[in-house]
């Protein structure tokens, strides 16, 4: 066995993605097959209504897959109780929370909730995992600040030690920088590349920062309307793979600056 | 989560206050008992006043334990209901379990007068058992439509839809009726604490730990439930087997209370304002225990209100609940100026 293969952690083969009810079925993807490392840094690119949400729920088992196998640590999903799930697979979503008095602390404590017994009672282990959490996003000055007096960029980091709090190998982002200003989108993506090498976290974020996708991610999976891309970013420049993000003859993909030029016509 | 002591003065201020309304409503009434005789009626089985013995022991004592249990299990009701649909305004009989209960009731009026049965029919049991068989109906139609529902607002809207359904028949049943009945009717909405016989509260106190056993193995879903449903379920809450125990606990609880009480209001929405107020946190840890107490409290001192002391007179206590604690809830919104829930 070498080294590669060791830190495979999330291992998928022959994947159908999509919704289906008793009446009908609708494929949104198909034939996925693609693997992910321990401590990689991964970008899931793709636009509006292309599938990048329904293949993150099918990954996190919000919604189950059509076909395929999905398999942590060489176990399929499917035979992992949701107990034993939560403490593999966390996630970071964009919907916003409901109303609650729950302070920053509370918050993040709650990650612990796979960890702790039935009366949610924190040991001194989980006391240092929050702490912890709070420490590696520079959020430990908020943490007795209620989570309704938080601006989106500390909520942000809030949600990310959250995810840490709950200590699981694979943390999930569905776009963590949509309501970010542009100094704080570059700050989760530096912490989220940060904690991928230094915590040793898969983390695969969806995101539309294209360009720092390109520069950060160790590997993109590219999402178009015909195909799905599961390579480093080198290679998928060099293929020409990011032109067919928008089929568009509007806008092309300068690949000197990885940035879209729109061409005027 | 975590439990501190900043919490324990708070807790041990409203155990005193407990004690101290529950006194006070055995002391109030018709007719005024001294503290030091209550203390011994309790303690001593003696007092220096036959009546005043009868007077605690066969009325005042089982209406005091009803007041308890109706208080607090209707506020830690309207606890889940508002954790559950994350909304302010839910109260218990948001699923429309009243208005089941209010049927059954509407029902058993029409039956004994049009049937020509005895107004015997109209006894304490007939009444439990109409509305509970109402309550149940209800509760069972809105749970299997639960089951088989993904989504948890469409609950709140099916449970609305079948007590406003409910309504509607009592409306039409309501024109047709007598003067006589509708009065029946009228009087039971008013809700009642009193006449109920040790062998009822027996039975009482046997649903009621039923209902409130499983609220421990809740607190912790209840917890998660906090950042919405799609969280909790990724750390390894079942949604929807924790949503049917809420719902059934719920639904026991608040048939329970209403099947011997009426139907109570305005406890169920405010209590957990209240105590979310005083204890400034989400925490169902002490939220739940807190709420129990609450509820016990007001519902007390509403009916020590309701006997009005040293008068023949008694307050319907569903219009008590409500005139005293509507203007302590404003109060605290406006000092504190926020609400969650």
């Amino acid at each position: 066995m070498t080294e590669n293969q060791k830190n495979i952690i999330l291992e998928v083969r022959d994947l159908s993605i999509g919704y289906a009810d008793k009446k009908k079925k609708v494929i949104v993807k198909n034939q996925l097959n693609f693997k992910a490392n321990q401590g990689e840094f991964i970008c899931l690119l793709g636009k509006n209504g292309v599938g990048k949400s329904t293949l993150l729920k099918t990954l996190s088992k919000v919604i189950p897959k059509l076909a395929g196998n999905i398999l942590i640590n060489k176990n399929e999903i499917n035979k992992i109780n949701s107990k034993l799930f939560s403490k593999i697979l966390s996630v970071v979503l964009t919907e916003r929370l409901p109303e609650s008095n729950l302070t920053v602390f509370e918050l993040v404590a709650l990650g612990r909730q796979p960890h702790t017994n039935w009366v949610d009672n924190l040991s001194v282990e989980d006391l240092n995992m929050v702490n912890n959490a709070l420490e590696l996003t520079n959020t430990v000055h908020l943490k007795d600040k209620n989570i309704f007096e938080l601006s989106d960029g500390q909520l942000q980091k809030v949600l990310i030690s959250r995810a840490l709090a709950q200590d699981t190998p694979i943390i999930i982002f569905d776009e963590p920088t949509a309501h970010l200003d542009i100094h704080h989108k570059i700050e989760t993506f530096l912490l989220l590349k940060k904690l991928s090498k230094e915590a040793q976290k898969t983390i695969i974020i969806s995101t539309h920062e294209i360009h720092w996708a390109i520069e950060l991610a160790d590997t993109i999976w590219l999402m178009t309307a015909n195909n799905c891309y599961f390579d480093s970013p080198e290679n998928l420049k060099n293929q020409e793979r990011f032109q067919e993000l928008f089929d568009s003859l509007l806008v092309t993909f300068d690949a000197q600056s990885n940035q879209f030029k729109i061409s005027v016509p | 989560m975590n439990s501190n002591n900043t919490y324990q003065i708070p807790f041990v201020s409203l155990l005193l206050l407990f004690i101290i309304v529950l006194m006070m409503n055995l002391s109030f009434g018709s007719v005024d008992i001294p503290i030091q005789d209550i203390f011994d009626i309790l303690f001593n089985k003696t007092s220096s006043n036959e009546n005043w013995q009868i007077i605690i022991t066969e009325f005042r004592i089982p209406k005091a334990i009803t007041a308890i249990f109706g208080g607090s299990a209707l506020a830690v009701s309207g606890l889940l209901m508002q954790t559950l649909f994350r909304n302010p305004l839910a109260d218990p009989y948001i699923l429309g379990i009243s208005s089941g209960a209010s049927l059954g009731i509407a029902i058993l009026i029409l039956l004994v007068s049009i049937g020509g049965f005895s107004t015997i029919f109209l006894s304490n049991w007939s009444f439990i058992i109409a509305a509970a068989i109402g309550a149940s109906l209800i509760m069972l139609v809105v749970l299997t439509m639960a089951g088989k529902i993904k989504n948890t607002m469409s609950i709140l809207i099916i449970g609305l839809m079948f007590g406003s359904f409910a309504a509607a028949i009592i409306g039409i049943m309501a024109y047709f009726s007598t003067a006589n009945q509708l009065q029946q009717y009228i009087a039971w909405g008013f809700g009642n604490l009193g006449n109920h016989s040790t062998q009822e509260l027996w039975i009482y106190f046997g649903f009621y730990i039923i209902g409130i056993i499983p609220l421990l193995f809740l607190i912790k879903p209840l917890n998660s439930l906090l950042l919405g449903e799609n969280y909790a379920q990724s750390l390894g809450v079942n949604i929807k087997k924790v949503r049917l125990s809420i719902l059934v606990v719920t639904s026991l609880l608040t048939g329970l209370v209403t099947a011997f009480s009426g139907p109570i209001a305005f406890v169920g929405l405010a209590v957990p304002h209240l105590t979310k107020l005083i204890f400034n946190t989400s925490n169902h840890f002490i939220l739940i225990p807190a709420v129990l107490l609450n509820g016990a409290i007001l519902m007390l001192i509403s009916d020590t209100i309701a006997q009005l002391p040293n008068s023949e007179f008694t307050l319907p206590i569903n219009a008590i609940t409500t005139l005293f604690g509507a203007p302590i809830v404003i109060w605290l919104i406006v000092r504190k100026r926020k609400i969650n829930y």
